[in-house]
């Protein structure tokens, strides 16, 4: 497992980075800034901690990364394209790459699981045939398959999660971003899903995930990016997992393997 | 559904779940005619408002039609007692003339009953009416073109004592200015009316789309293109306008035809022709059909144009 997280990578000259911050600074508004001078880089592959206390810009930064925002100041490259320098017709395209898990969920109401998790594909104008079977072995696999004709009211704030992860990653996107996407569920289920994450990690995704469980951080022992007041310090290493404690790299008999 | 994955034997099941998963985007969305319940409550009480206006400039415009049209045909010659000629002598005289007259489709004396049954509302009871010296009258239908009212009262005045040829001009002009005047204030009223409906519509259309703001976020954010999203909800809300219209003026001929049985009862010679039947016109139909063309595109670029206003303000 001397690799698993892309540790290799981390270090290694980005030449296809994947993301790059150069110098960015955030605010909203003419209020002070929310990110000051944040510079960093992912390559394709790689698995990154976002931590850092309460209101350390941690969903501000994820914004960025997701598009929501533009930086007031600074650059931003993302697969290649300097997002200044992007017109606003190509940025949906950019966003298909990207999957986000968002801290408050955000699923339609009226739209069942199924529905929910199958918006990406469908948006990206693949028809139900195509999408089906994946969909439902993707909600099956979060342990959703009884409740996928369910709408997000008929299920319990760590069931809305899963669904909300599921919509995510069911693009297999190259940047998976994810806002405390384990806060709501059980540790077993959150391992779970750490799983998920880690499966589509190994495949190439790039991976940036907002934690406050210290739990997490140091069972995976990915890097972190570290945000204090704005700034960042990247933690570079943690100390290595005793991978086998939590049965991460055992992942040769779930049921997900075959579409993940 | 509790297969994950599709077995043939599933495949049954899997038609009636395609369709159950392909759930519009946004609530509702054509699948339901109750669609957006407050709007489309608004879009219909608008419509029938509309609906209404359109029939009543109609109906107007057809009855100031009716009452000129009725009036500058017809003539009343008025043979008035007189000591030169007997009363059936004025009258074999006046039809003589008459009936050789260009023009003249019709001429019918009114029978002293008639005349008496005419007076009676004024006068009172008919037996008293019988002793009092009254003009004959004579009915003159005119037909469309031919006929030279003057000439004709030159001639009749010449040869009858006591004759009087009363050509209604005087009410005629009134009355075609009461209804010229009555024609623009309902069409007034049918343009305030649609305005207000398009504004309504497009209030509505735009309130309604507030509580949809999540989900154009979210779809935005996970990478659909605008005109995608514009194109959600302009389908969306066209649908309900369709339905919402569709009611509304639904509603209104159920009212126009309803009329049209209330005036049906109503045979008394003398008011008929003042009570238009529009309940039977064709042209009615065809334009209140115009109706729901004009909500359809007044909510469908409504909220298209909404979408793409709030998509472009953000990144």
């Amino acid at each position: 497992m001397s690799d698993g997280f892309g540790q290799g990578k981390f270090r290694s000259p980005p030449i296809n980075a994947i993301v790059k911050f150069e110098s960015v600074h955030m605010a909203y508004g003419k209020g002070a800034d929310v990110l000051r001078d944040i510079s960093f880089e992912l390559s394709p592959g790689d698995f990154r901690f976002l931590t850092g206390p309460s209101g350390a810009g941690k969903t501000t930064l994820l914004k960025l990364l997701y598009l929501a925002q533009r930086p007031t100041q600074g650059q931003i490259k993302l697969f290649g394209n300097t997002l200044s320098q992007t017109p606003r017709q190509e940025l949906p395209h950019l966003r298909r790459r990207i999957g986000v898990v968002f801290q408050e969920f955000r699923l339609i109401d009226h739209l069942t699981s199924f529905e929910n998790v199958a918006l990406p594909l469908r948006i990206a104008g693949k028809s139900l045939e195509e999408y089906r079977p994946d969909v439902v072995e993707l909600l099956t696999w979060v342990g959703l398959g009884e409740r996928i004709h369910e709408k997000p009211s008929a299920l319990s704030g760590g069931e809305q999660q899963r669904v909300a992860i599921a919509r995510a990653v069911v693009a297999k996107p190259d940047l998976l971003l994810a806002d405390e996407p384990t806060g709501n569920v059980d540790p077993e289920m959150s391992i779970r899903l750490l799983r998920l994450f880690l499966e589509l990690n190994k495949m190439g995704t790039t991976i940036v995930f907002a934690t406050h469980d210290r739990y997490l951080v140091e069972a995976v022992g990915a890097p972190e990016l570290h945000l204090t007041a704005g700034e960042l310090d990247q933690k570079n290493m943690p100390p290595m997992p005793p991978a086998s404690a939590l049965g991460l790299q055992d992942t040769s008999d779930h049921p997900g393997e075959s579409t993940l | 559904m509790s297969t994950p994955s599709p077995t043939p034997e599933t495949e049954q099941t899997d038609t009636h779940a395609g369709r159950a998963m392909t759930a519009p985007i946004l609530p509702g969305t054509g699948h339901s005619p109750m669609a957006g319940e407050g709007l489309t409550r608004v879009i219909a009480i608008m419509c029938f408002l509309a609906s209404v206006a359109l029939g009543a400039w109609m109906a107007v415009g057809q009855a100031a039609n009716n009452w000129t049209l009725n009036l500058a045909q017809s003539l009343t010659l008025q043979l008035k007692p007189n000591a030169e000629m007997a009363a059936d002598e004025q009258m074999a005289t006046a039809l003589e003339i008459l009936k050789k007259a260009p023009g003249v489709v019709e001429a019918t004396p009114v029978s002293d009953t008639r005349a008496a049954s005419l007076l009676e509302p004024w006068l009172g009871d008919s037996t008293i009416i019988a002793t009092l010296p009254l003009p004959k009258l004579v009915e003159i239908k005119l037909a469309s073109s031919g006929s030279d009212v003057s000439a004709l009262a030159s001639q009749l005045t010449a040869a009858i004592p006591g004759a009087v040829l009363d050509d209604h001009s005087r009410w005629n002009n009134r009355l075609a200015r009461f209804a010229g005047a009555l024609r623009w204030l309902a069409f007034a009223v049918l343009a305030l009316i649609v305005t207000a409906s398009a504004m309504i519509v497009v209030f509505a259309t735009r309130a309604d789309m507030a509580s949809n703001h999540e989900i154009i976020e979210v779809l935005h954010l996970i990478g659909a293109e605008d005109r995608f999203i514009a194109g959600q909800f302009q389908k969306h809300f066209q649908w309900i306008a369709l339905w919402a219209s569709l009611m509304g003026i639904g509603a209104a001929a159920i009212v126009f035809l309803a009329m049209g049985q209330i005036s049906a009862f109503n045979v008394d010679p003398d008011t008929q022709g003042l009570l238009p039947t529009l309940a039977y016109r064709p042209e009615l139909y065809s334009a209140l059909f115009l109706i729901p063309v004009l909500t359809v595109v007044t909510a469908a670029l409504t909220a298209r144009q909404t979408v793409l206003r709030v998509l472009k303000e953000v990144m």
